[in-house]
């Protein structure tokens, strides 16, 4: 895997990420993943 | 306390024995030079110096201190014959006190210098003649030789150009002298318990003695080894070059701050980033530049050619080549100081650029990135929910590789405005049970620990973390090879507790005593590397208060597998303030807790394609290729 295609998978991560955060509005106090943190 | 002469780095060796000269008394000088006066057929010129007051017993010491491979009489008389020709009376004083010199003058010296009378250049001959009496003063009081030849010749050079005149002629050997001594008395007590040190101060603090300020160049370079950042020292005088001290002093100090923020303190200034970062203007702007260069190298946006970017990975490959010579058993470890290592570096041989086309992502890696992508997003909620419920600052710290490049560098933006972000390097492989890291803020701290140490948390961060206490959040993930049903934990997770047992044995604090197994904890705390890290965090950190540990996965079990030891599940807590460090893991490792277009994924897989490392990775030749540019050997 070289450099740049590392830089374009963190890029889409950060985009789907994004995307999700969208999705769900404010994920700050959902934590229904969270285990039992 | 001072230190032992004995422990000392050499000042210099007996005088005398530097320069391999043989003072010879020449027994037929008188007999030759009087020969030379009756001679019709020497050169008038010649003879009449010779007769004039002075000139008889000028030539008779040149005689008497030039060893055998040095001009003979008869090519002293044409430089005087020559010299006399072109410029007349004018050059005779300066051939006086030249010719008395010239053989205490170092051979490269002396061919500029001849050159120099035979023009006509005296007043940089005077010059350069002051240097060399006022270094047989200091010679003669101290006993020992002051710098090597090739300083004195770089200060000889700077004399007949006319860079150095005046009064400062006269203070510069001692300045040189102070100097060395100055930085001889450091290097003993900064390095109190290595044995090898460099055997000549002037081998250590090479350039400290060329720069522009020799004084102001020792001080920085014992303020940069005291706090950092790292500097090779021929950076210090390019510094010194554009900047005055107080200015380059400024710059260091904001330099160090930035770096903390950026996660960058194990950046080393080279002579091209110390122009690059003297350059006029406002120095936030500056520093700002260099974020964006690094920036762009974290996007895949390297480019070998320009200079200040490529200077900036100098730091990885100083590390990685540490590493390489410990894994390939080139044992001993090579003490190479980080002077050589850059040497070193800017020979690497540069790799063909990665085509574009290979930069796509296809169905295969979709569903791996969509998999990371998911895990990332129930990361980025926890440490949201956990920012909510405190008022301490929170750092998080992406282990390089996994959870630095999969788990925290994608969600910086996500993550920038409310936590301090860092990147540190504990490699689960090559570790062991015991394992503990050490900040390796000096080449001196490599030499002496041994590249199977981890290298995390420099100097500037543990003072920051004593002073501050903040959260710590460590992110990094374990390849599901060993998942069992507990909830698993990577070694290098191991390895950054048993740094934070350690610091809080320092702090006097008992609030790790049950993270790990008793039975463990006591046999760690005699193992040479815990003792070491004790011993380099007790110049750092003051007892107080001392850190919680906690772990977080999206499905904490009650009991857990931390590296190579059962632990209890002891979970992370939120709504608290008392200071807590918490290891997480965003991964899931059950098949059937994924939603079902995820399952049977598997992102670790990532990392065992060839070469699949961001900056550094392995070859098919076994060499390591660093940020895919540079092969290191």
């Amino acid at each position: 895997m070289t450099a740049s295609l590392v830089a374009k998978i963190q890029k889409r991560i950060t985009a789907e990420v994004a995307e999700m955060v969208s999705e769900d509005g404010d994920v700050a106090l959902d934590n229904e993943r969270g285990g039992d943190a | 306390m001072r230190i032992k002469r004995v422990n000392k780095p050499h000042l210099g060796d007996p005088k005398g024995s530097r320069h391999g000269r043989r003072r010879r008394y020449c027994r037929c000088a008188g007999h030759e030079l009087l020969s030379c006066l009756l001679d019709e057929a020497e050169p008038r010129l010649w003879r009449e110096f010779l007769a004039r007051p002075g000139g008889l017993n000028t030539a008779l010491a040149y005689l008497s201190s030039a060893s055998p491979d040095e001009l003979s009489l008869p090519e002293i008389g044409d430089l005087v014959a020559e010299t006399a020709d072109q410029a007349g009376d004018r050059g005779f004083q300066t051939l006086l006190s030249y010719l008395r010199q010239r053989a205490t003058f170092p051979p490269a010296a002396l061919q500029l210098l001849d050159d120099a009378v035979r023009r006509g250049h005296f007043a940089g001959v005077d010059r350069a003649v002051v240097l060399a009496t006022e270094w047989d003063r200091i010679e003669a009081q101290s006993g020992l030789t002051g710098p090597p030849a090739h300083i004195r010749e770089y200060w000889y050079g700077e004399a007949l150009a006319g860079h150095v005149t005046g009064k400062r002629i006269v203070t510069v050997p001692a300045q040189i002298a102070d100097t060395a001594e100055r930085l001889a008395d450091h290097a003993a007590a900064a390095r109190p318990t290595t044995t090898e040190i460099p055997a000549d101060i002037y081998d250590l603090y090479g350039p400290v003695f060329t720069a522009i300020d020799v004084v102001a160049a020792a001080d920085i370079a014992i303020e940069v080894e005291a706090m950092g950042p790292r500097v090779l020292t021929e950076a210090i005088s390019e510094l010194l070059k554009q900047l005055p001290l107080r200015e380059v002093r400024k710059r260091l100090a904001m330099l160090r701050d930035w770096n903390v923020q950026m996660g960058t303190s194990d950046m080393v200034i080279t002579p091209v980033l110390a122009e690059f970062l003297s350059q006029a203007g406002e120095f936030p702007s500056i520093l700002a530049k260099l974020g964006s260069l690094i920036d762009d190298t974290r996007d895949g946006q390297f480019q070998s050619k320009h200079l200040v970017q490529r200077d900036l990975e100098f730091s990885k490959y100083f590390h990685e080549y540490a590493r390489l010579k410990g894994v390939y058993r080139q044992l001993p470890y090579p003490k190479e100081s980080l002077g050589e290592l850059y040497r070193r570096f800017k020979k690497l041989p540069e790799l063909s650029h990665d085509g574009p086309a290979e930069a796509q992502i296809g169905d295969d890696l979709a569903s791996e990135v969509r998999r990371l992508s998911y895990e990332a997003i129930g990361l980025l909620r926890f440490l949201r929910r956990f920012r909510a419920g405190t008022s301490r600052p929170v750092v998080v710290v992406g282990n390089n590789r996994y959870g630095r490049q999969w788990q925290v560098e994608p969600l910086e933006p996500f993550l920038s405005r409310d936590f301090s972000l860092r990147y540190d390097g504990v490699p689960s492989h090559q570790s062991m049970r015991l394992g503990v890291p050490h900040a390796r803020n000096f080449e001196w701290s490599a030499d002496n620990t041994g590249p199977w140490t981890p290298d995390a948390f420099p100097m500037e961060f543990v003072r920051q973390i004593a002073e501050e206490m903040p959260h710590v959040v460590v992110v990094d993930s374990m390849s599901p090879g060993r998942y069992s049903g507990l909830s698993i934990f990577s070694r290098a997770m191991k390895t950054y507790a048993h740094w934070f047992v350690a610091f809080n044995d320092i702090r006097g604090s008992e609030l790790t005593a049950d993270f790990m197994p008793p039975r463990h904890l006591e046999e760690l705390r005699h193992w040479y590397e815990y003792v070491r890290l004790r011993h380099q965090l007790k110049e750092w950190v003051r007892p107080g208060p001392g850190y919680r540990l906690g772990l977080w996965t999206p499905q904490l079990t009650k009991e857990a597998q931390l590296g190579e030891l059962a632990v209890p599940g002891t979970p992370a807590i939120l709504d608290i303030d008392e200071p807590q460090v918490i290891l997480a893991n965003p991964m899931i490792y059950a098949d059937d807790a994924l939603p079902s277009h995820l399952r049977g994924t598997r992102p670790t897989s990532l990392m065992d394609r060839k070469g699949s490392r961001r900056n550094i990775s392995c070859s098919d030749s076994g060499h390591t290729v660093f940020n895919q540019r540079f092969e290191v050997r």
